[in-house]
């Protein structure tokens, strides 16, 4: 007790430095700390994101997507095989066909895309034959001629018919498929 | 000399004590009043670097949004681009349509067809990846150095004669995007009382080779 009342004086100037020091200027020198560090980080990632505007991108996006609006063809998102009929018969009808079969098969999927295959049997003459393939080339929806066969065929009176056998594909893309892949 | 001096010893003793614990106190507030005048401009400048950060991160959250809407419309483009790239290659580069134009354009009107067949042999696709993830095999054609792509022809017809038929393939083997033109077959027939030549043509329309429009007599077709 004696010691203390002795060095009492000393003893209060460094209770007070500790206190002072303890309490008020380390954290706020560490806060500070923090935040100097924090500017410096946040610079940083400031720096290394990319200076390209929202406004460039989408400018960008939108020439690519006017390049493919512009495009003859359009690439199926399902296989909608009814569409495919529907343009296969309407191709037919206004070829002036009434007698043709269209056969359309299980869909083939591949990396990058998936196929229709479908085959259009008619008889009739070398034009329809004609008017039919212009017809599906024509068609907004991508359908690609794998093989075309016209076969000559003399009837019992003289008569000359060509029976076409058109094998072609529809192509769609389904949501499973890997962008990945390639096309043929 | 005060009169003081002549207190007893005791109370001068609690007096001297009074005295530091007077000047102790004093030194304290002294000592604290520093420290808080120490402390207030490190506050204001801590203040100030919390403040600077916080405009910072807004810069850098403000920059990030910016991008990542940017990113949004890359993939847009991206996926733009790839569905061009798609049709591109989907796409027949001879339209078939053409092609037997072309032919008929080159056939001459004392030959009649029996059977055209027009077949078009590419690579194979890339298949999908099977569903244990194992890496998709390439597809037949694309082990080849040079993917076989390609239009196979095949034209059966009646001709009168020879000189016909010789005429005929002369035309295509001549043209441009006509490629190993073969007469596989070619034989005498009866046709209607008369005598005549019963052939097969073979011929193949390389897509590989790129033709520009224009070219000698290939302005009906599409390239």
């Amino acid at each position: 007790m004696r010691l203390i009342e002795q060095f009492q004086l000393p003893l209060a100037v460094l209770t007070v430095l500790t206190v002072t020091g303890l309490v008020l200027i380390y954290p706020t020198v560490k806060q500070a700390q923090a935040a100097q560090q924090q500017i410096e980080a946040d610079r940083q990632a400031l720096a290394a994101v990319s200076t390209r505007t929202p406004a460039q991108a989408e400018d960008d996006a939108l020439t690519v997507k006017n390049r493919l609006d512009e495009l003859p063809f359009r690439i199926g998102e399902g296989a909608e095989p009814h569409a495919v009929l529907a343009r296969l018969a309407d191709a037919a009808v206004r070829s002036g066909l009434t007698d043709y079969d269209i056969t359309i098969r299980d869909a083939e999927h591949f990396a990058a895309f998936s196929q229709l295959p479908v085959q259009i049997v008619f008889r009739g003459e070398f034009e329809d034959a004609f008017n039919v393939i212009r017809a599906t080339a024509h068609s907004p929806r991508l359908m690609r001629a794998e093989v075309i066969r016209l076969e000559r065929e003399v009837g019992f009176d003289g008569s000359h018919t060509v029976n076409t056998t058109i094998d072609l594909s529809a192509f769609f893309l389904d949501p499973d498929a890997d962008s990945a892949g390639g096309a043929p | 000399m005060s009169c003081i001096d002549f207190l007893p010893a005791s109370v001068q003793q609690r007096r001297d004590a009074l005295q530091r614990r007077r000047v102790t106190g004093l030194t304290v507030i002294a000592g604290l009043l520093a420290g808080v005048a120490v402390w207030l401009p490190l506050r204001g400048w801590s203040d100030q670097l919390q403040k600077q950060s916080l405009e910072v991160t807004q810069q850098l959250e403000l920059a990030e949004y910016a991008q990542a809407k940017a990113q949004a419309a890359d993939a847009r483009r991206a996926r733009f681009q790839q569905r061009i790239d798609l049709i591109e290659s989907l796409r027949d580069d001879v339209a078939p349509v053409e092609v037997l134009a072309l032919l008929t354009e080159l056939t001459p009107s004392d030959i009649t067809y029996q059977n055209v067949e027009f077949r078009t042999v590419r690579p194979s696709p890339t298949p999908r990846p099977d569903e244990t993830g194992a890496a998709p095999r390439p597809g037949r054609g694309n082990t080849l150095d040079r993917p076989k792509y390609q239009v196979e022809l095949t034209i059966d017809g009646i001709a009168p004669d020879d000189r016909a038929v010789v005429r005929f393939v002369a035309a295509l083997d001549r043209h441009r995007l006509f490629s190993d033109v073969k007469i596989p077959a070619n034989r005498g027939v009866v046709v209607e009382g008369l005598q005549a030549r019963s052939f097969q043509v073979r011929l193949v329309i390389d897509l590989n080779r790129r033709i520009k429009a224009g070219q000698e007599g290939v302005a009906h077709a599409t390239y």
